[in-house]
Order: structure tokens, then sequence, then C-alpha cells
């Protein structure tokens, strides 16, 4: 057990008394870089999601089905039927109903246009971000879950990306749009997961904070917008100003839902969500078996999704995403992972090169470029197939033992 | 959600008018309704989002399925009417690759019968008109009717008629409403090929009596 050590900031010290236990090397690092930041992650450690958290507990009781009819009717707006909920489970969705101040759909269009121009850089980028966001203790709470294994890997990978791929769509994030739902569910999901653990034995919150907390939230958004931003730009992306921007506000409403904090959203400043997402990681303890389990079992889920099962070509997909995802990640977080030592000198380059000649050929021949686009959108779609989207939550820890849902 | 998706076949091409909102919830209801409207014969299917309030990730799959089917040599799929925000995504992802988008039904419809500028009502006008048999050259006729509008008129009588139908008694269950808007417009299309029938008779009788009144012009010169 790490011992507080006195680095002459009184707050700190005190702070560091308080924090859950695995996380004080990492706090002790990360305050010598921006002891503001460093502070507020390890505060955020042991915020879970009040609002989400009373929702799910008032429903505890009450058989799956209907907890599964009212989160439809709360979706759906259904106010007849919602009478018959909790008034706690009601409260949630007036929470979540009107969108905060600073929403503004309009301002989004660069961001969405962006990302369907380059989707082909954006989803190995989200694919990598993913990964990054497994080295982290939220690895730990997935893991409990089960869910996140060579069985129910593919699934768990569909469904990021339909997520990813519905809030980057016109209208998705307006009220009953898909990508609204999906993002509330994710947030209801996680609740339950959360209660689900706290009920059991395994978790000791003082040695590993709140299960799926507030800061997990916060270095989940931040990955999945700052972090995908500066991956698809080394990957060859030429993202402007503004698509930058509406690339971050829509992240900042979709994770506003999923229930990150406001504070922890930056206003949507790319710079500052990027400085948060590195000192979380700082904070973070090293990556641990389950880490290793989790991103193994994304990299072993990618032949399946885009439907490569001969041997050889799995081998090859699979060895090419173990080289992307270390240039991008780095040797030291590469290692930490399990991910296989490949050669990586010269791939970015190659990659940015290869993006280049399609932006030269664009320029030549729009056609032509355009049909690689196409066809890679239409990739995307069909990776991110899944049978329907469910309201139902786990009843159980292990889904495996659980109710499908 | 609701979806509907009406029929129509101006000059020919099937079109399919798609109102109210496709997601998830829906996606398989639409498809099935896409697939149930177009039989083996159809060479060309237009997709006509004039009504179309928004479209998830689900419905764009259907639309990818669409494209995939009439992909094949000789065969034909257009989009039109899309909102300024779905037609930017579908622009900036390729995607108007794998369904070409145009702007209005008639465009679309234009494109896929391969009349060019004539309009599709027109390709129908000058079929029916086609006087003599060695005459390769389509006389340019205009149409008396535009075929777009009467797509639209049978969509409004459907809707009308339901909703009247409604007032009276009682609301239809989706599922029941959407099968009696399908029948209604099955029925008046019915009509309006018999009367396209008539008008293709009439076009013909046309032509024989302007033939006639050549005819008898040069013999009086004579």
């Amino acid at each position: 057990m790490v011992r507080p050590t006195d680095t002459g900031d009184p707050e700190g010290n005190a702070l560091l008394t308080r924090i859950p236990v695995i996380y004080r090397p990492g706090y002790g690092k990360a305050r010598a870089h921006d002891p503001e930041l460093a502070a507020d992650y390890m505060r955020y450690t042991m915020v879970a999601d009040p609002l989400a958290d009373a929702a799910i507990e008032s429903v505890a009781g009450i058989d799956t089905r209907e907890v599964t009819r009212l989160i439809r009717a709360g979706m759906d707006r259904e106010t007849r039927f919602l009478t018959r909920a909790p008034r706690r489970f009601r409260e949630f969705f007036d929470g979540v109903e009107v969108p905060p101040p600073w929403w503004d759909s309009a301002a989004t269009h660069s961001g969405r246009k962006a990302f369907h121009e380059y989707s082909d850089l954006f989803i190995p980028a989200f694919f990598v971000a993913t990964v990054r966001n497994a080295a982290t203790l939220i690895a730990k709470a997935f893991h409990a879950t089960g869910r996140v294994n060579s069985r129910f890997g593919p699934r768990r990978i569909r469904q990021n990306t339909r997520h990813f791929i519905e809030i980057m769509l016109p209208g998705a994030l307006d009220r009953f749009g898909e990508g609204w739902r999906l993002s509330v569910r994710i947030r209801l999901v996680h609740a339950q997961i959360r209660r689900l653990i706290r009920s059991g034995k395994d978790w000791d919150e003082t040695v590993y904070g709140t299960p799926l907390s507030s800061a997990h939230m916060g270095v989940a958004s931040a990955n999945f917008s700052a972090t995908v931003l500066g991956l698809a730009a080394r990957l060859g992306a030429g993202l402007d100003r503004d698509a930058r921007a509406g690339f971050m506000q829509i992240w900042r409403y979709a994770s506003w839902l999923i229930g990150t904090p406001e504070e922890l959203l930056f206003e949507g400043d790319e710079a500052r969500t990027r400085e948060w997402a590195d000192i979380a990681h700082i904070c973070e303890p090293p990556p641990g078996e389950e880490s290793i389990v989790i991103s193994k079992a994304l990299f072993d889920a990618l032949p399946g999704i885009v439907g490569q099962s001969a041997p050889g070509d799995v081998r090859r997909m699979v060895s090419n995403a173990h080289r992307i995802a270390r240039a991008l990640l780095g040797h030291e977080l590469a290692d930490q992972l399990a991910i296989p030592r490949l050669r990586t000198a010269g791939l970015l380059t190659l990659l940015r090169s290869r993006r280049h000649v399609q932006r030269m050929a664009h320029l030549v021949a729009p056609n032509v470029a355009s049909v690689w686009r196409g066809a890679s959108f239409a990739f995307l779609l069909d990776a991110a197939v899944l049978d329907d989207l469910s309201y139902r939550i786990p009843d159980r820890l292990r889904t495996e033992e659980a109710t499908p849902w | 959600m609701t979806m509907r998706v009406s029929w129509s076949r101006p000059g020919g091409v099937l079109v399919a008018s798609i109102t109210g909102r496709v997601d998830s919830g829906n996606s398989a209801a639409f498809h099935s309704a896409l697939e149930e409207g177009t039989v083996q014969g159809d060479h060309a299917l237009v997709l006509d989002c004039r009504h179309l309030s928004y479209m998830s990730s689900a419905g764009l799959r259907v639309l990818l399925a669409m494209a995939r089917k009439f992909r094949n040599p000789g065969r034909g799929i257009g989009i039109c009417h899309l909102s300024k925000s779905i037609l930017s995504v579908i622009t900036a992802s390729g995607f108007d690759r794998i369904i070409p988008v145009h702007e209005t039904r008639t465009d679309a419809i234009n494109a896929l019968s391969g009349s060019g500028d004539a309009g599709a009502a027109d390709t129908d006008a000058a079929d029916a008109g086609a006087p003599d048999e060695g005459d390769t050259t389509p006389t340019p006729i205009r149409s008396a009717v535009n075929m777009d509008i009467v797509g639209d008129n049978i969509a409004d009588i459907a809707a009308f008629t339901v909703e009247k139908y409604e007032f009276a008694n009682e609301d239809l269950p989706p599922d029941a409403r959407a099968d009696a808007v399908k029948a209604i417009e099955e029925a008046l299309w019915r009509e309006v090929e018999v009367w396209k029938e008539r008008r293709k008779a009439i076009m013909a009788g046309m032509f024989r009596t302007a033939a006639a009144a050549l005819e008898r012009a040069i013999e009086r010169k004579a």
C-alpha cells in the first residue's frame, strides 16, 4: 500500500488520504503535472450518477419486463404510462428531457460532415480510443459483467460503433432521436451495473473508488471526443476549426446525456479536454489483468465484425490493428495492454501519405474518391448492425447469468 | 413512432413516398414495406423523402439493402427531396454513389427512365402515341397530365378517406390504417391505369386522325 507523501501541498495531501487506495501512486505523479486537474479527477472517482442511480434504485424491486416497459415509456414520453413509475424514475426522465442551454444542434453540422467525410479514419481512431479507455479501471467494472470477452466482445463493439455512428447523423440527438435514446440507455445500464456491483462483495470502494465513476465517464467522453480528433488527424484526417468544434459539441451533449458531470465537459474545449484525458491516464493505476483481457477481446472481435473468417485474413487484420494501435497509443501503454510488439516505424506517415493520395485523387477524380467513401460508409452501417434497440437492462451482473439484454 | 410508405407509378417508374420517422423501432416494417411494394419486374425505384422527418442508421441500412437489390444491370434506384442536413451527410459520406440523389421526383424519374429532360410523363405519352411501325423517333408530345401530381393527389385522397372514416367511427390501429391507405391507393392507381389506357387509345386515335387529315390534304393538292 502506498503511503501519502508530503509534497508541500496541504490540500492535495489531505485529498491523498481520502482517495481510493489504488489511485494514490498515480495521483502523486499527476499532481506534478497539473494539481488542479488531478485533484478534480480524484474527487470524481468517488462520485456516481445520483439522478440515474436514484431512478434505477426506485425500480429495483419491480419485475424486469415492467422496468423495460417503463424505460420505453420514458424514452417515448408516454406520459400516461409513466405515471405508474416511481417518482425518482420520472425525475430522471424529467432531468434529461430538456437539453442544456448551450446545446445548439445547428452548430454541430461541420463536425458531423467531417465525420462522414473521414469515417474510414474516425472509426479506427474510435477503436483505439476504446482500447485506451480499457486501460483505466473502468475495465474492472466491465470485466465484472463478463460482457467484454471473446463471446460478447463483438456485440459490445457493434454497440459502441452504433452509438458513435448514430450521434453523427442529423437529428439523432434531438428528443426521440436514436442517438438520444442510445445515450440515455447507456446511462441507465451503467447505473444498473453499478447497483449490481455494489450489491456484491467483490468491489471495495475504498480501494477502487466508485464503480463506473463520474471520473470514468469523463475520461471516456474525453477519449471519444478530443482523443479521437487527435488520433484521426494523426491518421490523416484534415479537419478545420469548425469541424473540430462541431465534433466536440456533439460529444459534449452525448456525454451530458450519458451522465458525465457538466464540469468535466470543459464547455467542449478540445485542448482542455485532451489535458484532462492525459491527466486522467496518469492518475489511473497501470492496466491490470482485466484491461488486458478486454483489450484482447476488442482486437479479436474485429475480423468477425468486418466479416473476415479466412485464417490468413483474420491474422493479417488483427496484426494490422495491433500495429496501428501501438503506433497511436505508444509503446508504453501498448506493452501494458500486452498488444504484440510489432514494427510501427513509418506506419503513420505511410497512412497519412495514402490519405494524401486519396485527397489528391478527390481533386482529380471526385467521383472515384466518393465511391471509396461510399463503400466505407456502407461498411460502417454493416459493422454497426444490431437486431434492435433494446431497453432491457441487466438483471444479473454476469452477462452469462443474466436474461439477454 | 409513425412511418408510412405510399406507392405510385408515374411514368411507369415505381415511387415510394416515405412519410414520418424511420428508426430501429420501425426499420423492419420499413424494410418489409419496401420489399413488398417492389415486384420482380420492377427495374427502377425512386425513394421520395419529401415527408421524411428523421432517419437513423437502421433506416439507412434498409436503403443500403434496397440499393444492393437494385444494383444489378438494367435496374436502378434513386432518392429525392432529401432535407439539407441529410443531404449533406449523404454526400459527405459518399452514400450518394450507392444511391444517386436527385433534387426532385421528376429528376429522379427522368434519370431512371432514361428519358432525359423530356419528363417521365412525357415518356408515357410518347409511348402511347407511337404512330407508325418503323418510325424510330418518338414524337415529343407534351403531357397533359402530371403523374407526379396525380401521385400526390392519390396519397391525399387516401389519407383523407381514412381520416373521414376515423372521424365518423373510431381511430384505426396503426397497422389497419396503413393497410387501408395502401388498399385505397392501389385501387386508385388501378383506376389511373385504366384511364391511362384510355388516354393511350385517344392519343393513338389522334395520330390516326392526323395521318388521315394529312393524306386528305395531300390528295386535295394532287
